[in-house]
């Protein structure tokens, strides 16, 4: 009786903890990635762009699950234009709006890093900052779409990773500030 | 000097050839560790939710069915007391007129 209830909404729920997982991911691709930039921890640098990378990549993956496992729900009866284009879906347009775009920024902005020799390094490097708004968006999305939004154990599994690696990115930016000042010229008496 | 393998080599190059081989080796094989590492956390990461929301769900604690459930319980609840509330009028009506029957719900 309850594995019917359950079996009927198992794309749902797919959707959801694949959902879940991407932001969790994310949130840890992010702060390693702040790790690594800003130079918290040295002489490990091969090993955090590794998981960089591979946390982006993982994150993408369950980004294709939580977009296309809705197809597969007949409940909520969306289809590819609902879950790729923004503004498409008629079911809480700002909030899905907001998941995928977030979603394009983080998929482009990440699989750039293996075009950065073309782009250039110093514009790739400039770009990439911008996942950090893909991860926000992420945020908002999950906290005001998120059928789990408001559940005790969804709020401290993803806190659990959001919260440090929202810690790292403002001790990142003071860090960044911080060295902006101290290399601005001294001002000259007059 | 003596050269082994690559001519022109002297021993120290050739063994540092053999070193930064190594090293180099010893990176691809901590990088593919730490691959496969993440995908297992990226994996149980995935199936610790499912797990989760699936016993959320099938103990009848999912919100967004649970909302559904109680947006159901308070429009049939609603829908009952306004039947109820015409069959009341109707039961007043019954006294006069006796061809008006009684209306009776059923709640499934």
């Amino acid at each position: 009786m309850l594995g019917t209830a359950t079996a009927t909404h198992i794309y749902w729920i797919t959707s959801r903890a694949a959902g879940i997982a991407a932001l969790m991911l994310a949130s840890a691709s992010v702060g390693v990635g702040v790790t690594m930039s800003a130079r918290f921890v040295r002489g490990r640098t091969p090993d955090l762009r590794v998981t960089h990378e591979a946390l982006a990549l993982a994150t993408m993956a369950a980004l294709a699950v939580h977009g296309l496992s809705l197809l597969g729900d007949g409940f909520i009866g969306m289809n590819l234009a609902g879950v790729t284009v923004p503004f498409a879906s008629s079911y809480r347009t700002l909030w899905t709006t907001m998941g995928i775009v977030g979603a394009w920024l983080l998929v482009l902005l990440g699989l750039s890093y293996y075009a950065r020799a073309r782009i250039g390094l110093a514009r790739w490097k400039r770009l990439h900052r911008w996942t950090l708004l893909a991860w926000v968006l992420g945020i908002g999305h999950a906290l005001g779409e998120g059928t789990d939004a408001g559940v005790p154990w969804f709020l401290v599994s993803v806190g659990a990773v959001v919260v440090p690696a929202l810690g790292l990115v403002l001790a990142r930016l003071a860090t960044s500030r911080t060295v902006s000042a101290a290399s601005q010229p001294p001002l000259t008496r007059a | 000097m003596a050269t082994t393998g690559a001519p022109g080599l002297s021993a120290s190059q050739l063994q540092a050839r053999a070193q930064g081989r190594r090293r180099l080796a010893a990176m691809r094989h901590r990088a593919h560790r730490i691959r496969v590492w993440v995908s297992c956390v990226a994996v149980v990461a995935f199936l610790a939710m499912f797990a989760t929301i699936y016993v959320q769900m099938a103990r009848g604690d999912d919100p967004a069915l649970n909302a559904g459930a109680s947006h159901r319980a308070s429009t049939s609840a609603s829908t009952a007391q306004t039947l109820s509330s015409g069959s009341q009028s109707s039961a007043v009506t019954t006294a006069s007129s006796p061809a008006v029957t009684p209306v009776t719900t059923q709640q499934s």
